[in-house]
């Protein structure tokens, strides 16, 4: 055990650290609304707290050939399948709190709970 | 190192890294390890990475890099996951090869490749971020600082005994920067 071995591990800890606190508090709060986007497109705002059912549609690709089924429940949002090779976005399962996401990189699909420290003035383009 | 052995190590450096690449895709992290961020990935190639940059120039450390990446991306998977090697492959290689040449008195091994790894990790964040244009995946930063610091552990010690083994038997040099690293 080196000397920089020990600052290094200080470093990771302190990172690590000062992180769950601010993710404790994003976790407090359930989401409200989830912002679904496609090729950094917003496509569509679901009010998770006011669904009275669960609302299920399927998003297609521009080119067609790539398909995410949605379903939204109160409270929370989820990938039910894809056809995506790695399955990333369906194994995720449900987010319901502010700044998760559910990403699928091939279909260039993104779903956000907004609230959370991803909100909308951070849309980098 | 005469060139034709140069050449040669490069080549059975690239087929190492590659053969790591695929076993560790049988390895189903994200089975074992439930509630994980999706695509953490052991990074298993960059045993080969650190190693090659005791054994070879810098330089051609790079080529091993990019040559590995291409042949991994032709036996399969899009360019997203091109993408992604790529990035975190470059990044890697470019935070571990001036630790390896100027910071063998004050880190070890395990050390030079958890921040190697942390660098690979981070560019696969970043190429993310880019790719679905927005910054929501920082939420995951944490999971992945931790993960490379398990899997950086796991690359550095095996590196340490590879190389150990290499120069004991005489098939590497042990080079200056080596023996910072291996000689305490």
């Amino acid at each position: 055990m080196r000397r920089g071995d020990k600052v290094l591990i200080v470093a990771l800890l302190a990172l690590v650290l000062a992180w769950l606190p601010v993710r404790a508090a994003l976790e407090r709060r359930r989401g409200e609304t989830a912002i679904i986007s496609l090729n950094g497109q917003m496509i569509r705002e679901i009010k998770l707290d006011q669904l009275k059912e669960p609302l299920q549609f399927t998003l297609t690709t521009p080119d067609g050939r790539g398909y995410n089924i949605v379903r939204a429940e109160p409270g929370r949002i989820r990938v039910i399948e894809a056809n995506c090779p790695e399955q990333i976005d369906v194994h995720q399962g449900w987010i319901s709190h502010p700044g998760q996401s559910i990403i699928c990189l091939p279909h260039r699909l993104v779903i956000r709970i907004a609230g959370g420290k991803g909100d909308v003035d951070s849309i980098i383009r | 190192m005469s060139a034709a052995k140069r050449l040669v190590m490069i080549a059975i450096l690239v087929a190492l890294a590659l053969v790591l690449s695929v076993v560790e895709s049988f390895i189903p992290l994200a089975a074992l390890l439930p509630g994980l961020a999706p695509g953490v990935k052991l990074g298993l190639a960059n045993i080969v990475t650190l190693s090659a940059l005791f054994i070879l120039p810098w330089p051609e450390v790079l080529t091993i890099v990019v040559v590995r990446v291409a042949l991994s991306a032709a036996l399969g998977g899009g360019f997203s996951a091109f993408l992604f090697s790529l990035t975190g492959g470059l990044l890697a290689w470019a935070a571990m090869c001036p630790l390896v040449y100027r910071a063998g008195k004050y880190l070890s091994l395990p050390a030079v490749s958890v921040i190697g790894a942390l660098a690979h990790n981070f560019g696969q964040l970043l190429v993310a971020g880019l790719l679905t244009h927005t910054i929501a995946i920082v939420y995951y930063l944490p999971v992945l600082v931790i993960s490379a610091a398990a899997t950086g552990m796991i690359v550095g010690l095996t590196t340490g005994l590879l190389l150990r083994a290499l120069a004991r038997t005489g098939q590497i040099a042990m080079t200056d920067r080596l023996a910072a690293f291996v000689k305490s």
